[in-house]
Order: C-alpha cells, then structure tokens, then sequence
C-alpha cells in the first residue's frame, strides 16, 4: 500500500521541530506515505548524526536552544553530511532567503498542504 | 479687494498680497486662548495658502518662531515628495470643497527633522460667505505612530504563532479526512469537509494580517522588476478563474509598456480586486479586466455588476477593517483588509486606486503605474 515501502530500504527521514503536534502529524504523513521517520524536538541531536545518515532532513528554523539555520550550515559544512539534503520549514515570513541564506536546498512555508510536503519529499529521496 | 482678517495669533499688523491685516481690539481673550494652546499648532493661512498667523503650539511643534514664518508658504511644512504631489494645493482645495480638508501625514520642522502629523484645515469666511483664508490646526502623532509600529510589530508576531498550531490542525484533518474517505465514512467526511473550510478561511485571515503589517513596515525586502502588466494580470485571472466556477473573467486590451514595480506586491493587488469582483457580484457571471496605456502610464481596471458600494462609503473602503453596510447586511465573510493591503500597496508605488461604483449595479477599481521609460 506503501509506494515507498515496495523497496528493501525504506528512505530514511529526520524530522526536527520544537512543537510536539508538528512532529507526531509529520511523522504520521510521513510513515503512512513509506518512510521511515526519526523525530526530535532537540536541535543539538541533529548536529550529532554521524551514525546512520538520514536521506533527508526536514528542519525548523526557530528550534528552540539552537537556531535551525545554524544547524543547517553546520551539517551542509561537513564533509560526511554535506550531501543529505535539507528542506527548511518555518512560519516565518522571511523563510525562503533563511532557506537560501543557510544553504537549505529548499523550504516549505507552514502552513502547508500534505500533498506539498509529500511532493517535496519524494523530490529530494528519489 | 482688500479684506480685514482678523488675526488672532499675532499682535503685528501685517501686510501680504495686498491684503490689510490687522488685529481687533475685542478679540483680546480670543487671542490669548489660541496663543496658549502648546500643544496644538494652530495657524492661520491667507487665501493662497501664505502664513499670517501663528501661535505658540506652532512654534512648539515646528520650530519656526513667527517672524520667520509669517509671510512664507505653508508649503514648506510638508516633505519634498509630498510638495511634488501637490499636496498642499490640494489639501486647501479639498477644504474648500469640503468644508473641511484633513489628513495624516509627515511634515517637517525648521531643522529639517520629521515627524507624524494630523492636520486639518477649514476655510475661513465672513459673515456674507467671503472666503477670507484657512485655519490649520496641527497635532503631533508621533507617539501614536511609534504604538501603531508596536501593534503591526505583535500582529506580525502572533500571526507566526497562530501558524504553528494550525498547521498540525491542517494536517490531521487532511490525514483523516483520507481514512474517512477510505472507510467511506460520508457523514464524517461531510462534516470534515466544513471544518476544512473554516481552517482555510483562517489561514487565509492570518496570512491577511500578516500581509497587513508586512505591508505597512515599507518594501525595503523587496525588489523592483521590470515587467509586463498583461501576463500578471492573465496569470491572476486564470489562478482566480479556476477557484470561482461561478465567474468568468474576460481580460480585454493590452500594453506594450513595461512598469517597473514590486510584482509580487501588484499581483496581490490584482488578487484582492478579483476576489472582491468575484465576491460582491454573487448573481452576476462576468468580470471585466481591461488593460490600457497612454503616453506616461500603464491602467489595468477590474469591473463587476454586483452590488456596488454605497456613494457616501466609497471613499471609506480603503480604510483598515472597513466593511460598507451593504455587504454586512448580505452576511458576506470579510475582515475589510483586502482593499486596505491594496491601496497601501498602490500607494507605495506613488499612485492612488480609483474607484466607481452605482449601488445595485456594480463597482470598477482601477490603478495606473507609471510606463518605465528606456
């Protein structure tokens, strides 16, 4: 039922936002549609992937502690990390130049659409 | 014709443009009233808008002691782009049609520094109906203009807060709304598809007021382009086209010009005048955009035969969180943004939004850009 599943290996995804609700409907959408999701509400624990890369990144700006756009440029400056792709998501107005500016290679503005953040999604694991 | 002004303002008699000024011994108490109002500028304007009088809230405020002021322009109490604009001219002429010509805007003191004012001006008359000149009464706003920055600051703020919870409501209904259709659970889903709507009504108010306080703290993020009115405009009335099945918009006209403007800011221009075309003509099944240029500019208007605006509210639609009584008896949803985030974004490019309308027959709104020249 899953088109993502079909496959022996499952495209990995880590989900990084500091509000709970945001974390458990994108991991829902996101494991329904075949992924296989990691969530955090801590952004020090995205800067500490070192085992078992994730192929993609969904990254808030405003995580709490630490700047999502820091983290972005932190991860997009190492050699072992630089090549995951990171999709920025925020409500801040401003988030296409934080996107650009922290090197993301897209973004995806709340509040979105499902089919959205799927497509978006399945773009950047293909 | 010389004409005697009483002058209240001033002890000295003076002589302007022929005109004999001079001050009635009775008016004494009257004279010491206006002079001891700080905080308000009050002064005292002749037929051609030449200061002739000036009390004390007036030096307050701006700076120029009476001598120095008595005799010049008022003019020079505006800001450059507002004396290119005619402004003055025709804030006099507006009193003059009016009774009464008031606005809000920036003026400038004798050092140069500026600062937000509301202004009214009334023209003065004697007995028999003669127009004898103008009194202007000024207040300093700026301490209301920093806690309206304060304001559109915390709306920008708790609309990105509202964003959050709504998008994680936004999303649950969408993942249930897919298991309801699954299950074919009509009733649920019925109901789901109501609830669905109200979300997008409310996304569609945040991103409004987020618009509103983008809007008003000025353009410095955005660009410029070049570009041509014709294909914004027919983008904007496809999108539109495709979301109201009720109407048909018929693009008529074009422009060979190009404008140099905030695209994005025009389109959402164009938007609002469509939605609210599409909207308030509810029994029509037209709306028409015409695209037009002389000379110096490009016109673009949107006409629809709906249910017009009422003449003593035309003037008051662009007015945040405006609603014309018409439209509020029809129980018609809005919040009265849409033409205010227009005409801010018109204004900001140097021009001004036209609006006709009859009642019970319909509106056109209508806004020129300059053409860029090669």
């Amino acid at each position: 039922m899953n088109k993502h599943s079909s496959s022996t290996n499952k495209k990995k995804i880590l989900v990084a936002d500091d509000d709970t609700a945001i974390l458990h409907v994108m991991t829902l959408m996101l494991e329904d549609d075949g992924y296989e999701v990691t969530s955090t509400l801590d952004g020090e624990t995205v800067q500490k992937v070192q085992n078992e890369l994730p192929d993609l990144v969904l990254l808030d700006i405003w995580m709490s502690g630490i700047d999502g756009k820091e983290i972005c440029k932190q991860l997009k400056s190492q050699k072992k990390t630089k090549h995951i792709p990171i999709i920025m998501i925020s409500a801040n107005k401003d988030t296409r130049d934080i996107a650009k500016e922290a090197g993301a290679d897209d973004f995806i503005a709340k509040p979105f659409e499902m089919q959205d953040l799927l497509a978006k999604v399945e773009k950047y694991t293909k | 014709m010389d004409k005697k002004i009483k002058v209240p303002f001033t002890n000295k008699t003076t002589t302007k443009n022929a005109r004999e000024v001079s001050v009635v011994g009775d008016d004494e108490g009257y004279r010491l009233f206006v002079e001891g109002v700080k905080e308000y500028a009050m002064i005292m304007l002749d037929l051609k808008g030449y200061v002739i009088g000036w009390n004390i809230g007036a030096e307050n405020l701006l700076g120029y002691k009476e001598k120095a002021i008595v005799g010049k322009h008022f003019s020079r109490l505006f800001t450059l782009e507002d004396r290119k604009a005619s402004k003055p001219k025709l804030e006099l002429e507006q009193a003059l049609e009016t009774g009464t010509g008031d606005d809000e805007n920036w003026l400038v003191r004798r050092d140069k520094s500026q600062f937000w004012a509301s202004g009214m001006s009334t023209p003065l008359r004697d007995k028999a109906g003669n127009l004898l000149g103008f009194a202007k009464i000024i207040r300093d706003l700026s301490e209301r203009k920093e806690l309206e920055q304060q304001k559109d600051d915390f709306i920008s703020m708790a609309s990105h807060e509202l964003k959050t919870p709504l998008t994680s409501i936004k999303l649950y209904a969408e993942i249930l709304h897919k298991h309801l259709e699954q299950i074919k659970e009509t009733k649920g889903l019925s109901h789901l598809t109501k609830m669905q709507e109200q979300i997008t009504k409310q996304e569609n108010l945040i991103r409004d007021l987020l618009n509103v306080s983008k809007i008003q703290s000025g353009m410095a993020d955005y660009q410029t382009e070049e570009f041509n009115l014709d294909s914004l405009v027919k983008d904007t009335a496809k999108e539109l086209e495709a979301t109201a099945p009720t109407h048909t918009i018929v693009v008529e006209g074009k422009t060979s010009h190009k404008v140099s403007a905030i695209k994005e800011h025009i389109g959402q221009v164009l938007t609002n005048f469509l939605t609210n075309a599409i909207k308030y003509s509810p029994e029509a099944k037209k709306v028409i955009v015409r695209l037009f240029e002389n000379k110096k500019s490009v016109t673009v208007s949107v006409e629809d035969f709906g249910m017009g605006i009422p003449k003593e509210q035309k003037k008051r639609v662009f007015d945040r969180f405006y609603r014309s009584e018409n439209v509020k008896t029809k129980s018609l949803s809005g919040y009265g943004l849409g033409l205010y985030i227009a005409a801010q974004i018109i204004k900001q490019h140097g021009e001004q939004i036209k609006v006709e309308s009859v009642e019970g027959k319909g509106s056109t709104f209508s806004f020129s850009l300059p053409i860029k020249k090669k």
